[in-house]
């Protein structure tokens, strides 16, 4: 397939509905009252004020995490992964894991970072390795999960050890699979050979652009949709109900494990909202909730769809939920 | 896209598809097995003290004040029996969630170890038990006194000086000296100090406690300045005064300086009708920012300076006794009895005191009420059979179970000049004069040159230290 045939239309309809769109949308606005939220029942206002509010949170993150895996793509050639990474795969994806303290994107902005990497020639392993550690593993969220807890119930310590040995397990798990491509969905798998095998073409800004629009047409709808499923939970899921579980040292760790999943915080800011579930929640299910909401979430597993297969998503969430479980109770336990 | 080295270990896709297969359900075997017997072992243990909160400054401020231990689970309800507190000190206790308040119903003592147990402690969803023990140790208290100097020290006169004391330690600091220091006030930050100038006029100076800096504050005309006193952030004092000679008291106007307040000029008392009210004593409300001022014609009013609302007339009463410590009931004397006021909501109780036993030789003093039916008063022997009379003392606590001494001075022959209560009524600190002690030159505020301030745990009678000089800050 030529990239840029195939794109150049797509990019002149994407386009023309996004113009057409932009024309219905302010056509309505100017017809409508001038409050018309308040009609709207409460739930449904409540469905629209969380959505958006986790597609506002996300998008500076996604659109970072778009240029950086450009920026990984078009100027950092494939032999620097493999001069400066280290042979050994258990010891690559060591490193891969730690390379958040370098790209301090949210997880919404790895998953294109990800698909930049594995474009680039990383294995699937050590791609998954990054995209799960990064969110935890980089200095923003260090820092805010430092001020938010300091050193109190091992929270912070439980995070980062808790982050790096999951995300490492994952991928010495996958490692295992004979045909990694088989992780990967056909269309993505497909770009990814696409890039290897075609010659490169036309000046890298020109590049740079079509990538821009390629990854954003492709992350933007999962966002939306990730974030749509996510205000439609919250709106469902008492939160009372969650709260009263806070106490029991068994369901608190449940109940903030499906907290964390349900409300798809990016986990440059997690640790300040869960802060407030602090006196009532036990500390193992707050470092529970830290760690899977920043690993999987509803609007991870929609952006990460983009790339993987349902079936490896599934291994991944369920893996990385035991993981989780485990890591809380320990701490339940201990702290 | 690479893939791993460690992909597919030799062995083709069928056997290797299989393999990662076995590893994923073994991995997953492992951790759900880790998972259930983690869980088990939460939903077995018992609970336990993950934190706690505490402010010591206030439980040796304020009664109803908590301590909050936090559980690491959600707990059963928690009975005041339950729980046990060294040195004993009553409770209430209730229980949210994993939190235990523990509210205690009297202030606090100072410097002192304090042990928090909490028996049998249950887990709301294990239905498991522990004991609960916290320890914390109280602060202490700073307390200030004057000591006059009428000694020379190298030849010239020495200064008189307000000292910091310890009164349950042993540290005592010079914060101020000055040649002739009529009477201080102090709060946490500043020490307020009327000097006498040579001309016999007086100056009012403000030095921080921080860092030592003095300045003089300027006050108003008309005639020296006396009755200084201080709460967090005001200073109050009267200024000049007539003695009426057929009342034999000298009312005189009352000012008050906020040090919050950036133009740093005293706003003079007014009353009802907004002219000056001239007043016969006044005492400030602990913890807050109003005074109660006595007027010419006895009548109380309750001032708050800093709002500026008018004052509100809390009745006619002979006498200002202080308030009850730690809390804000004012106590008032009048011939035949005497009340307490309650100034949070006006309420006015009648004072029922049990009697003191005393001796019929002893001439009843000075009263400080210390909670709803104790007080200490002040009993003097008055000895006539020498040519000078010599008077000696004794304070004793009377409460319903009855009459027993506070302290008696280590002579016989020296006797108390005033006592008062540290603001968490555990302490009393006592003036001593010894027999024999000079009258000091003062016109104002004259006391005896060898004074000496006794603290006195008022529970157990026990002498906790004793530091030169009189007027100790909490008389202020």
């Amino acid at each position: 397939m030529d990239i840029r045939t195939a794109t150049q239309p797509r990019i002149a309809t994407g386009l023309t509905a996004g113009i057409g769109l932009t024309v219905v949308l302010l056509t309505l606005r100017a017809l409508s009252p001038e409050e018309p939220s308040e009609n709207l029942p409460e739930l449904v206002q409540d469905f629209f004020t969380l959505s958006i509010s986790v597609v506002i949170e996300s998008l500076p993150f996604v659109f970072l995490g778009v240029i950086l895996s450009i920026g990984v793509q078009l100027f950092v050639p494939a032999r620097v992964f493999t001069r400066l990474l280290p042979t050994h795969p258990v010891a690559r994806r060591a490193v891969m894991s730690l390379l958040g303290v370098l790209l301090p994107v949210c997880e919404c902005g790895n998953v294109p970072l990800a698909r930049g990497l594995l474009v680039k020639g990383l294995s699937v392993p050590e791609a998954m390795t990054f995209l799960l550690a990064a969110p935890i593993l980089n200095p923003v969220t260090i820092i805010t999960t430092y001020q938010a807890f300091g050193w109190d119930h091992g929270i912070l310590l439980g995070r980062i050890l808790g982050g790096f040995a999951i995300a490492n397990l994952i991928g010495w798990l996958f490692s295992m699979h004979p045909r990694q491509e088989q992780l990967l969905t056909p269309r993505f798998e497909a770009t990814c050979h696409v890039d290897h095998d075609k010659p490169v073409e036309g000046s890298r800004f020109r590049r740079g652009v079509l990538a821009f629009a390629e990854e954003t047409s492709t992350m933007l709808p999962a966002l939306i949709v990730g974030s749509a499923v996510a205000g439609a939970i919250q709106v469902g899921v008492s939160r009372d109900l969650l709260a009263t579980l806070g106490g029991h040292p068994v369901l608190s760790v449940l109940a903030l494990m499906a907290l964390a999943f349900i409300i798809a915080i990016c986990s440059n800011v997690d640790a300040f909202f869960i802060l407030s579930f602090g006196s009532t929640f036990l500390p193992g299910s707050i470092v529970a909730f830290l760690v899977f909401g920043a690993m999987v979430d509803v609007k991870m597993l929609a952006l990460l769809r983009t790339t993987f297969t349902a079936s490896t998503l599934l291994r991944v969430t369920l893996t990385v939920g035991l993981c989780c479980l485990v890591l809380g109770l320990g701490v339940n336990l201990l702290a | 896209m690479s893939t791993d080295p460690a992909a597919d270990g030799g062995g083709g896709p069928r056997p290797g598809r299989s393999r990662f297969r076995r590893v994923n359900g073994v991995v997953l075997t492992v951790l759900a097995g880790a998972a259930i017997a983690l869980g088990a072992a939460n939903a077995t243990q018992g609970p336990r003290l993950n934190s706690a909160e505490i402010n010591t400054r206030a439980l040796v401020a304020r009664a109803e004040q908590r301590l909050v231990l936090h559980a690491n689970q959600s707990l059963t309800d928690i009975d005041a029996s339950q729980v046990t507190v060294t040195p004993s000190v009553p409770v209430d206790v209730s229980v949210d969630a994993a939190a235990i308040t523990i509210r205690f119903q009297e202030i606090l003592d100072y410097d002192t170890d304090y042990s928090v147990s909490v028996a049998d402690v249950t887990g709301a969803f294990t239905n498991a038990a522990r004991r609960f023990d916290y320890d914390f140790v109280t602060p202490s208290v700073d307390v200030y006194t004057l000591l006059r100097n009428t000694t020379t020290e190298a030849g010239v006169d020495a200064p008189d000086r307000v000292l910091r004391n310890s009164p349950t330690g042993a540290e005592s600091t010079v914060v101020f000296e000055a040649p002739r220091i009529q009477e201080y006030a102090a709060s946490e930050t500043v020490l307020m100090t009327v000097l006498q100038e040579q001309d016999d006029t007086t100056a009012l100076v403000l030095t921080s406690l921080s860092d030592g800096v003095s300045t003089t504050v300027g006050t108003p005309a008309g005639g020296p300045l006396h009755d200084l006193r201080m709460s967090d952030e005001l200073v109050g004092f009267r200024m000049g005064g007539e003695l009426d000679a057929v009342t034999s008291t000298r009312p005189a106007p009352l000012f008050v300086l906020d040090l919050t307040d950036a133009s740093g000029v005293p706003v003079q008392v007014v009353g009802l009708d907004g002219a000056p009210l001239p007043v016969l004593d006044y005492l400030f409300v602990p913890g807050t920012t109003a005074l109660v001022a006595q007027a010419e014609d006895t009548q109380l009013y309750l001032v708050d300076p800093v709002t500026g609302t008018p004052p509100t007339p809390l009745g006619q009463h002979a006498e200002l006794r202080g308030f009850v410590p730690g809390t804000t009931d004012l106590v008032v004397a009048d011939p035949l009895s005497g009340s307490r006021i309650d100034l949070a909501d006006g309420s006015v109780r009648p004072l029922d005191l049990p009697p003191a036993e005393a001796d019929p030789v002893l001439t009843a003093g000075k009263i400080v009420v210390l909670g709803e039916n104790t007080y200490l008063q002040q009993f003097d022997r008055f000895d006539y059979s020498e040519a000078q009379t010599s008077i000696s003392s004794v304070l004793r606590l009377v409460d319903p179970t009855g009459t027993r001494p506070a302290y008696t001075p280590a002579s016989e022959s020296s006797r108390i000049r005033d006592f008062c209560m540290s603001p968490n009524g555990q302490l009393a600190a006592i003036e001593v004069v010894p027999a024999g002690s000079p009258v000091d030159d003062y016109d104002r505020l004259p006391a005896f040159t060898d004074i000496t301030t006794y603290f006195v745990d008022v529970a157990t009678g026990a002498t906790r230290r004793s530091v030169s000089g009189f007027l100790p800050s909490w008389c202020r």
